[in-house]
Order: structure tokens, then sequence, then C-alpha cells
């Protein structure tokens, strides 16, 4: 445990997918968090939240529950507030903790469990997506941010699994139409455009395109085209699953639509890690598939200016 | 004092299970006569009761009978016809809370602890009156649309001054805006005011009512039978005697504002008569718009305009109250999926109303805001904010806007040739003979109308000219996107804006969706929270006009029997204050849950708002209030009896309404509970204190029990209150020593009578455990 | 079929019959699906993504399958795979239904009966692996896959070296995490694992 003091701590809830395919998402997140001068726990007991089996019909709902009460317990223990780096673990951890407690037979049960692994069952911590947290400090996030070129229009596209399940949690905007990133966004000086298909799902991450390929793409592709009407110089994802699908499936439909220009795809924490001065080497900016050099360019940001 | 005791058998309800010769063996010492009879609640039985205590003339009387909430009332008027105080008389419940217990294997014995209870009861009761309060024989009607109308002129022809209070410029309403009205007889659509009209004028004939428009009601006092009532209007710009209603202000004034008749379709000018055949008929200012440029004021030839008014305040004097204040079509903009106000050529039903009517913005031409041209195809959706659980809807029916859909679509296909219709519906709910006007919209409708079961999921724009509504067609069809370039939402009705401030001045209760609640809305409607103030139209919910004019008329009729009274007459429910012990300290005053204690030259208590949960009674440190139907001596006296045969009893108080009611339920459907429980009836739990649960404990009673269910109240404050006062009486007793866990409070919400025998069974395992 | 329905070879009629219905899946999901508030409107069917590539396939018939317990045919067999799992389904469901996750339910039925279909087999065994032997469902391994026939050549080309960059991120070659579930907090996972029907071992395969 990193830290372990009176004021207001989180618990950083880590992504498989960042952590297979996307490292910096997840080295991006830390340095926000830092920049802010946050207090967080980085806690290598955590397991996965099982989403990713969960919604492909493997994982039964039991492992489910029983993995993220342990979790959950592991977050209380540290008397902190979870921020998911994924909207999965997001909807996963609300969603058992949910059914858990309002059902006195799961929770005697999973109390029971959770004292033969040696831990105190606690499962009241409330649950964030990492956005969320970013959104509530928008002002120091403004304060701090390298000045860069104005004139950027960016489209953005919240996760299904943040703004569809728990659709009364959003934290700006709603179901329908999220603008938690947007107004970050907003915030620290782009111009943020709107686009026809916003609602609509990007095709679902990794495990989503092994699973079903034709759903992925076709999603995708309907997603893009709405996207791609409207120019923007890239797009802001919520979710390293939408990064992955929106990073990676580009080329095939840009040439499938006869297309030209790739549209770089940022995750809200690499983007914010960039704009509070981290270098795109430490922060794995070069893994992406979308070469995102021109981007960088484009925005010249003039670190430590500010 | 030894009161007389008449035992009913019920049949064999209670002789077959109660061994009543030895219920009166021993109850035998305390009275003065014992008299039984099979059946007490027959015309005989009454009469027999009436002539023995006549004959005996004892002081008071215990019915054993059936439970209170059955036929206390017709006791006590047999208990006044033989010049008995009414209230010197008790029920002994032995049917529903003895003999009807199930398996129970000793009734008698908690018969006997019951008839106990009654007879000390009635030793300590003093002879009460019910008191009579003068009535104000005028009424307020708040809103001037169809039903405030309806009601308005209904109670003006029972002879009673009404006054109609407007917060617009006009009566009328949202009717004088729809245009068009649908009639399931003649199977048409009528001009709206054409039917609306006369009826306008009449209010304006009628001496006795008088309209005041642009006005609010700002606060109430009083009660029942004797309101005081402050209104607040708008600065009268121009004096309504002297306009002659010849519109030179209006044509001179050059302020446009967006015009609410037209559902902001078009513009208004500042100085503006909101529709032809407006009532009043002169001329106003709307005072948030004018730049007090004073144009006008030269231009008037009949000198009416001062730009310098202020608002005015008027108090009214009324005996009663009927909300009439209507509703407005929810604002769809939130519900995104369906793009209003940001994709062009979507709108509501309501303004599609204006589009179609004569007098709006494109006289009556069918235009779409897209094209600018008679739409090809028209969608409307269905259900859209009605039916709904997402925020932002409301999860009820509206009722009419299948209906609306319907005469729109009849209007269109009657008067636009070529243009197509689709209703995308859940389900389409024309109920009684409206079906009939379903049946002929379809068949007139053979060439361009259609409908589609399903809800549209959303709209889209397709390249700046078109319209793509996507709708599953449930019934085989499958995911369907239809082309149009007009589509109009079927938006839910909610209640008016003007509710909140009505609610703040009066504090009448509102549902979750601010609708005005009834308090039993089966057997007792347009009867609200408030004694004295009822509902009517769609200030309570959703309904069509005709519903509307119905329950207007019903609502005037229960003002109209209330106010041709003599007096109102009022059980002696409430406390009553000493004042020569009250030092004006008010704490009765802030804690009341009713806020029925008021300060006048000296405290008061209002016999009517008083729901006579006795909370007051402990508030008072100088105890200068009591309770006189619960008074300390009644409940010691009650408890005393009930334990007197040294039985380790459970007392169960409970609250009389919910609680008391839920344990009668309990004997009717013949459920078993544990055969310590003795049930003691008070008005609330609120009423009880430290020293009557210590008073139980020192007698023996092992375990008490505490059900109350009016928490259940539309507000919290009941609930907190009695939060507050569970924990003060178990704090209280534990102070005292003794364990904290011989207490037991559950909160009844609902009559769930078994939910409470389970709570009662729990209790007394719990009890068995600490002994 | 397991159920109280009987079809007619003869004639095209559902009879519904006396004998009472199955008891429904135990799944807490198929339950929390909410289909017994579903009154068929639609709003699902025309907000899913997946409806409009694969048109045997709609929530409003799944929610109307869950409601009549026709649940166990070949056909639903096969198209509850079909379902993205974004829960368009719920967001605009005027009655808060889930018709994906009553789907999850069923899907999960068939891969515990064995009738997944066989590419779902593969990830699943991966992915329960995955979770047992390390904690994570997705890890490094499940991401190298040809990427070139997968994604195209610039891809690849811009990609390929990405297991390189990750060590040098500070991140194992075969762990998504940068500090890996340390043993014993590994060993409390198996157990919860095996507590709620996994028969995984620890070397990571099934017995
Ligand atoms: S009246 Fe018809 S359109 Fe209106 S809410 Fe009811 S069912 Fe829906
Ligand atoms: S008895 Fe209750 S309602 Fe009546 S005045 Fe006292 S506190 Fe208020
Ligand atoms: S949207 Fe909801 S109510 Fe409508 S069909 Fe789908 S699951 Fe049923
Ligand atoms: S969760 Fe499945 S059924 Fe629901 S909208 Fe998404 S793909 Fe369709």
């Amino acid at each position: 445990m990193d830290q372990r003091t009176k004021t207001e701590s989180h618990y950083l809830f880590k992504s498989c997918t960042a952590g297979s395919i996307y490292p910096g998402i997840e080295l991006s997140t830390q340095y926000v968090l830092d920049a802010l001068k946050l207090n967080w726990v980085n806690d290598p007991r955590q397991s996965s939240c099982t989403g990713s089996g969960v919604h492909l019909g493997v994982v039964p709902m039991e492992t489910n529950m029983a993995l993220n009460a342990r979790n959950l317990s592991l977050a209380g223990e540290t008397d902190s507030e979870i921020i998911c780096i994924c909207p999965m673990s997001y909807t996963n951890l609300k969603h058992c903790q949910k059914l858990i407690s309002k059902d006195n037979k799961l929770e005697n049960n999973y109390k029971k469990i959770m004292d033969e692994i040696g831990l105190i069952y606690d499962i009241k911590p409330d649950v964030y997506h990492v956005s969320d947290l970013f959104l509530k400090h928008e002002d120091e996030i403004v304060e701090k941010t390298c000045e860069f070129s104005s004139n950027i229009k960016v489209a953005t596209h919240h996760g299904c699994h943040y703004s569809k399940f728990f659709f009364k949690d959003v934290s700006s905007g709603t179901f329908e139409h999220p603008t938690v990133l947007d107004e970050i966004l907003v915030s620290v000086g782009f111009e943020v455009v709107g686009y026809d298909e916003q609602f609509l799902c990007c095709g679902g991450g990794l495990h989503r395109y092994m699973a079903d390929k034709e759903y992925s793409k076709n999603t995708f592709k309907e997603k893009f085209i709405s996207l791609a009407k409207v120019k923007p110089d890239f797009i802001v994802t919520q979710c390293p699953g939408c990064t992955f699908n929106i990073d990676y499936l580009q080329e095939n439909v840009l040439e499938e639509l006869k297309m030209e220009n790739s549209i770089p795809v940022l995750n809200i924490a690499e983007l914010l890690a960039l704009l509070l001065g981290a270098q795109p080497e430490t922060i794995g900016l070069d893994m992406h598939a979308v070469d995102l050099e021109p981007l960088l360019k484009k925005l010249g940001l003039r670190r430590g200016n500010k | 004092m030894k009161p007389g005791i008449f035992i009913c058998c019920c049949g064999d309800n209670i002789s077959g299970k109660i061994d009543l010769e030895k219920l009166k063996r021993s109850v035998s010492e305390d009275v003065k006569f014992i008299d039984e009879t099979p059946y007490l609640c027959s015309n005989e039985g009454m009469e027999h009761i009436i002539a023995k205590i006549k004959s005996e003339k004892p002081e008071g009387i215990v019915i054993a009978a059936c439970s209170p909430k059955m036929h206390e009332k017709r006791f006590r008027r047999c208990a006044e016809r033989a010049d008995l105080n009414q209230y010197m008389m008790d029920v002994a419940n032995i049917r529903e809370q003895c003999a009807w217990v199930n398996k129970d294997s000793n009734p008698t014995v908690r018969a006997i602890d019951i008839v106990n209870s009654s007879i000390n009861a009635v030793r300590n009761s003093i002879g009460l009156k019910k008191v009579q309060l003068p009535i104000t024989k005028s009424a307020l009607m708040v809103g001037g649309g169809i039903s405030g109308i309806t009601a308005a002129l209904s109670l003006a022809k029972h002879g009673i001054r009404v006054y109609l209070v407007e917060k617009s410029a006009s009566i009328g309403g949202n009717m004088v805006k729809i245009g068009k009205v649908f009639s399931a007889d003649t199977l048409s659509e009528e001009c709206a005011m054409c039917s609306l009209g006369p009826l306008i004028s009449e209010v304006g004939e009628n001496p006795n009512i008088e309209v005041i428009t642009n006005a609010e009601v700002s606060g109430l006092s009083g009660h029942m039978g004797k309101y005081s009532v402050k209104i607040q209007t708008d600065p009268e710009m121009i004096n309504g005697e002297k306009c002659t209603s010849c519109g030179i202000c209006s044509e001179i004034c050059n302020i446009d504002v967006l015009d609410e008749f037209n559902f902001n379709l078009t513009f208004r000018n500042a100085a503006y008569k909101p529709f032809p055949g407006a009532l009043p008929s002169s001329y106003s200012i709307d005072s948030n718009a004018c730049i007090k440029c004073g144009k006008c004021v030269e231009a008037c030839p009949a000198d009416a305009i001062n730009l310098e008014s202020v608002p005015k305040n008027i108090e009214l004097n009324v005996g009663a109250i009927v909300l009439a204040t209507g509703y407005s079509e929810l604002n769809p903009e939130q519900i995104e999926e369906f793009g209003y106000k940001k994709i062009e050529g979507v709108i509501t039903q309501m303004e599609l109303a204006r589009i179609l009517a004569v007098n709006g913005p494109t006289s009556g031409k069918l235009i779409s805001p897209l094209t600018g041209k008679k739409p090809k195809s028209i969608v409307m959706i269905q259900c859209v904010g009605s039916r709904d659980r997402k925020p932002g809807s409301i999860p009820q029916c509206s009722t009419i806007c299948c209906m609306t859909a319907l005469k729109h679509s009849n209007y269109i296909i009657n008067h636009s040739k070529g243009t197509d219709i689709y209703i995308c519906y859940t389900d389409m709910r024309t109920l009684g003979t409206y079906e009939n006007y379903y049946f002929e919209t379809q068949k007139k409708g053979e060439k361009s109308l259609r409908f589609i079961r399903g809800k549209v999921a959303q709209v889209k724009k397709v390249n700046n000219e078109k319209l793509l509504a996507r709708v599953e067609d449930t019934l085989g069809g499958g995911v369907t996107d239809i082309e149009a370039d007009m589509i109009v939402l079927s938006s839910a009705l909610l209640p008016s804006d003007t509710i909140s401030s009505v609610q703040e001045a009066t504090g009448v209760g509102l549902t979750e969706e601010k609708f005005v609640k009834e308090k039993n809305s089966k057997m007792d409607p347009t009867q609200t929270t408030i004694p004295g103030i009822f509902v009517s139209g769609t200030a309570k919910g959703a309904m069509d006009i005709t519903e509307s004019i119905n329950m207007s008329r019903s609502a005037a009729s229960r003002v109209s029997e209330m106010l041709t009274q003599e007096f109102i007459e009022i059980e002696p429910k409430f406390p009553v204050l000493n004042q020569g012990e009250c030092n004006q300290c008010l704490k009765c005053l802030e804690q009341c849950p009713s806020n029925a204690i008021y300060l006048d030259e000296c405290v008061e208590v209002d016999p009517v708002a008083c729901t006579g949960c006795g909370y007051c009674v402990a508030q008072c440190e100088r105890q200068a209030l009591s309770l006189p139907l619960y008074s300390d001596q009644v409940i010691q006296a009650r408890i005393d009896g009930v334990l007197k045969m040294g039985n380790p009893s459970i007392l169960t108080f409970l609250d009389e309404k919910i609680a008391y009611t839920a344990a009668d339920s309990m004997g009717s459907n013949r459920l078993n509970y544990p055969k310590d429980v003795r049930i003691i009836k008070i008005p609330s739990i609120l009423r009880l204190e430290v020293k009557h649960l210590l008073y139980g404990f020192n007698k023996g009673a092992k375990g008490i029990f505490l059900g109350d269910g009016t928490a259940n109240a539309s507000d919290k404050i009941m609930e907190e209150k009695l939060t507050k006062k569970v924990q003060e009486l178990i704090d209280g007793v534990s102070a005292e020593g003794i364990d904290p866990s011989r207490i037991y409070y559950y909160q009844a919400n609902l009559p769930h009578y078994k939910g409470l025998a389970n709570k009662l069974k729990e209790f007394s395992s719990l009890l068995e455990k600490i002994d | 079929m397991g159920t109280n329905y009987k079809i007619s070879e003869k004639r095209f009629v559902r009879r519904i019959t006396l004998d009472g219905r199955d008891e429904s899946l135990k799944d807490l999901r198929f339950k929390k699906s909410g289909f017994k508030k579903c009154i068929q409107c639609g709003r699902c069917t025309g907000s899913c993504p997946t409806t409009v590539i694969h048109k045997e396939f709609n929530p409003r018939d799944m929610m109307r399958r869950f409601m009549f317990e026709d649940i166990h045919s070949d056909h639903v067999n096969e198209i509850i795979w079909k379902c993205g799992q974004c829960y368009s389904c719920r967001a605009r469901c005027p009655r808060n239904c889930k018709a994906g996750l009553g789907v999850i339910a069923l899907q999960h039925k068939s891969y515990e009966d064995g009738k997944a279909p066989k590419n779902i087999v593969e990830i699943g065994e991966k992915i329960r692996s995955n979770l047992y032997s390390k904690g994570e469902t997705i890890t490094p391994e499940s991401y190298y896959l040809n990427l070139k026939e997968e994604f195209g050549k610039k891809t690849a080309e811009r990609c390929s070296d990405n297991p390189t960059k990750r060590e040098k991120l500070g991140f194992k070659s075969d762990d998504a995490r940068e500090i890996p579930i340390p043993e014993d907090a590994l060993d409390e996972v198996r157990y919860l694992m095996r507590l709620t029907g996994f028969k995984e071992t620890n070397d990571g395969s099934e017995n």
C-alpha cells in the first residue's frame, strides 16, 4: 500500500485490458493523480473484476460476486473510494455491490466467505470511474494544463458500460448523451464536436472482438462513418476497450470505405497526462495503432509554460 | 362509577369461542349490569341498548363486541339517544382481536383482560362534546381552465360566492389553445372555442363569480369552513374598468414576447390580449416584458394606462377551496433521443394543435417547420415521457394522447390530402366508446394512416432534408426506419408550474409527480390531504375534458354540501389547552406535525387541522395541554385493566388508523399471534410518554410493542418525529434500568397484517430469550 | 424442450398446456433481466446495435422468450451469442429492464452445458485459466494475435514491437499488472473461484 492517511483516498482499480494493450493508460492515470496531488492506493492484491469473462458468458455470476466482494472489501479496508480505469470494472463492481447489499441471504453468504479468506467484509466503498474524478478536479486540471494550439476539434465516446447500465449515475449529461469527457475537454480549451451516433456502441473491446468480429467491425464502421463526417482532429475515449477498438479497427475500415485520413484516439487519462506535462514515450503513446505524431505536432504543447 | 356492560354473541362468532359465563363472573364486581344479546348491531340490538340505558341509567357503558372500526359510531349514537354522553362509552374488541385469533387455546383469558381495560377506561373518562364551527359561505377556485370554470359556475348556481383566481391574463386554460376537440358521439372534431366561449361569457355575467386574473395564491391561514387566503396580483397597468379593448396600445407596442397562447411558436407584444374572446376582455401589459417606454400611455384614448402601478395583495375569506390548476405538456427536450428543439421538424402534439388551429400561427395550414411545406409524411410517437420509468418521465399513462393523436390524424386526413401518417404506439388506449372514434379514424385513414406497434427508439436527421424515426415493428416487421418530414411527440401531461406555489402557500400534499394527492382516491375522490381543500381536473392527474367536467362538478358538490350546512361539527379528539398554565414558549407550536397550533393573542389549537396525534401533550413542560380522549388517566387505566388479572402480557400500543386496522385484519384472516399480546388503541405512538411505558413495566408487562403506520404520510415529517419519539421512549425507559430490548418498534407503513403478525411473533420470541 | 409447450407436427399451433411451467433458470441474472416487467414495446430492439447486423436476434424477442421460458431450443442457443453486451437495450427501456443481462445468463448456461460455439469455448478457457493463474481475464498474451491478418499492414508495423515497449515501461511481458498479484492474494482468488464452481487446477488447466 502506498499511502494511508485520513484525507480522502482513492483505490485505483486497474484494468486487464489497459494493462495488456495500453500500459500507458495506467501510467497516465497514475501521472494525473500525482499531478493533482491526490491520495491514492495501488494495491497489487486486487483481482480482475472478471467483466471480460462475465460478458462472454464464461464466468458464473457467483464468481463475479465473490471476487468483487473481495475487491470491494480490499478497498473498504483502505478506507478509500474506488476509481476504475475501465468502465466494465465500474459496472461490474457496482452491480455486484448492489445485488449483494440488497439481499440479506447473499450478504450473509459473502460475509461468511470473506471471513474464510481472512478479510473483513465491507462492500460499501463508493465506485467511480476515473473520469468522474477528473471532472471533479476540472478546475485544478485547467490551472495546471500546458499551453497548446487553439482550434483543435475533438469528438468524444463514452463507454457503454459507463453510461448505460447505471444510467442514473452519469456524472455529467445523461445516459443518452453523457458529457463527462466533453465538459473536461471544453474547459481545458478544446472544441468538442457532436456527431449523430453518439449513443452507439463502438464495437466493444478486445474480448468482444475475439468473440464476434462481425459485431465489432460492423458496429465500429457505423460509428466511424458518423465520426468522420464531423472531421475531428482526434477522438477521446473513456475506456481502454473502446480505445483498442477505435484504434485498431481503423486501418481496415478506412480501406473498406476508401477513406484516406485516420483519426487518432486518446484515452482521457493519456490526454490529461500529456496536458499536465508527461512525455509521450513515458506514457506509451508510441504503442497506439493510429500514429499520434501528427496530432502531437498539431497540439504543439509548450511544456512548463503555465 | 360502575359502567354497564353489553356483550354481543355475534351469532356464535364470539360466544362459540369465549366462555361468556366465565367472562361475566370475572368482571362482575366492577359493573352495574351485564347484558348478553345475540346481535347488538341489529336494529333490535340497538333499541335494546337504548332501552336498557334508559332503565338502568348507568354513567357509562362498555360494549364487548366486534372491532370499533365496525359499529362504534352507531353505538355512540345509541348512547346519545338514551341521554348518555357518547364519549362515556368504550368498545371492547373481543371478536377480531380475541375470538378470531387462530389457535388461541384460551381466548377467554384475553377477553377478560380486554373487557377490564375498557371498563377502566370508561370509569376514567369524562363526558365530552363535539365542537361546532361557523362557516364562511364562499369558495375560492384556483385556476380558470375548463375545470375551474365548470366548478365555479356550478357553485355560483348554488348561490355560493366564488372567487376565480387565474394566473394568466384570461381564463380559458389549455382548452382555448387546443383548437379542436373530438366527439366520440358524432365521430368528428369540433371547435373547442365554440363549446368553451359561451361558458367563459357565462362566468363573466354571473354576479356570484368574481374573476381575478394575473394572480396567484400567496398565503393561507385558518381552517375548513373559515379560510383566509392571500392573493397577489401582477401590477395592473391597464385599468380594466376604463379599457375599451380598442387595441391601440398593442398596435403601438413594439416589444416582442413569445406567445404562450401559440405555444411559443409566434410572438405577441408586451401590451396584449391573449386571444379574441378572452375574459376579462380588457388588454393587459406583461410587466416582465414592458420597458416602460410610455408610448401606449400617450396613445390610449381612454386614458386607462398607468405604468407605475404595483403588485396588489388581496385577502379573501372563504369556507372552501378547489384546486383546478390544470396541466402543462411535458417538455421533451430532456428525452434527448427524440431530438426535440435540436432537430427542426420535431414538434409536440400541443404545437401541432396550434398549427392546425385557424387562429394559430399558420392560420390553420399544415406546414412542416423543417421544409416550410405541407409534410409528406408525419410520424407520431406515442408515450413520450409517459409510461416510462426513466428520469424526466412519469410512470403513468397520460390517458389522452392516444385520442389526441387520433384526433389530429383524423383532421389531417380530412384536410390535408397527400400527407401520410404513421402512429407508433405501445398500446392504443381508447376506452369505452372512444374505440368507435379509433375505428372511424382507421376507416378514414385507409390510404394514408398506418399504425406501427412499437415505441420509437430514436429520431435522426438525414442530410438536412428528412427525419428518420427508428422503431421496431414488434408485430413482425422488424427494425424499421421511417422517413418523415415532420415528427410529432405525444408528450406527457404534467401538473402546471402553478402548483408549486399553491403547494407552498397551502401545504397541500402532492404526489411524486407533483399532481395533487387525494387523501383516499377510491372512496373519497376530490378531497385533498387538507380538510376543506378539494381538487378537480388535470391538477389531480391526466384526464380528458369530459372527465375534468365530471370531476369539477363532483368537487363543487362537495363544497356546496359543506358550505350549505349551518356549521361544521368536529369530534373532540384534539388537545385542550389550559391557558392559565401556558407561558407561550411555543414548543407545541413548533413541534406539531400538522401545524395545527397557532398563536393569536394566546396559543390556540385548530380543531380541524389537528389530527389528534397527541405529540404536543408531552412537549409542554407546564402540562398545559391534555388530550381528553387519551388522557394520562385513561391510558394508565387501560394498562391497569389489561394487567389486572396478572397475566404476563405484551402491551401492544397501535395507532388507530393503520396498525390497529392491521391487527383487526390478523383476526379476520384468522392468523395466529402470541397469546400474550394485549392491544391498546391510541391515536399515534407520538402520544406516548416514558411515564406510560414505565407504568406498564411496573405493573408487570413483560414487553411493550409499539406499532405505528402514520409515518407513511406524504412528507417525511411524521417519520422523523416517530423515530425521535421511539428513541426518546427507549432512552427514557433504559435510564430507569429496564432492558431496552423489552421495547419493540414496528413502522407499519401499510395495514399489512401478515407483517404485523410476524413482528409480534418475533418480539415474543426475543422476549423469551431474555427471560 | 423442457417446458410446457407442445408444437404439433401437423398444425402450426403452439399449445400452452396444463402441466405447469418448468422452473426457470436459477442464474440470478436471468431474473434480474426484469422480463416480468417487460411490455414488449420494442424500444430495446430499436436501440440494439446487434439487431441491425444479425436479424435473428433482437432483445424484445429475447424478453418474450424469457417470459415463456422458450429458452432451450437450438435456435436460442445460437442467437444468444450475437449480443454485444452494450446495454443500449437497458438504457432506453421504459421499464428499466436489462435484456442483455438475461442473455448472459443463457450464454453461461450454454457454456456450462458444453453447447457454446467453438471460439467462445476457446476464449473462455483462456480467460478462465488466466483468472486462475494470474487473477486477470485478459493478459498481454491474449493480444498477441496475428496483427497483420487481423488489423492490417500498417497496424502490424506500428505495433509488432509493443511487447518490448511495454517492458521498457516497466510492465512484465506476460502479465497485465505492473506489480503481479502476490501469491497469497492469488490463493484467496483461487479459493473463491473453486468455491463458486471452478474446477481449474494450479497449473492453469482444467482437471
Ligand atoms: S394515452 Fe396512449 S400515448 Fe398517451 S401515455 Fe397512454 S398509451 Fe401512451
Ligand atoms: S394532537 Fe398532534 S396534530 Fe393535534 S395539535 Fe397536538 S401535535 Fe398537533
Ligand atoms: S424496451 Fe424494455 S419493456 Fe420494451 S420490449 Fe425492450 S425490455 Fe421490454
Ligand atoms: S446488450 Fe445485447 S441485446 Fe442489449 S442492446 Fe446491446 S447488443 Fe443488443
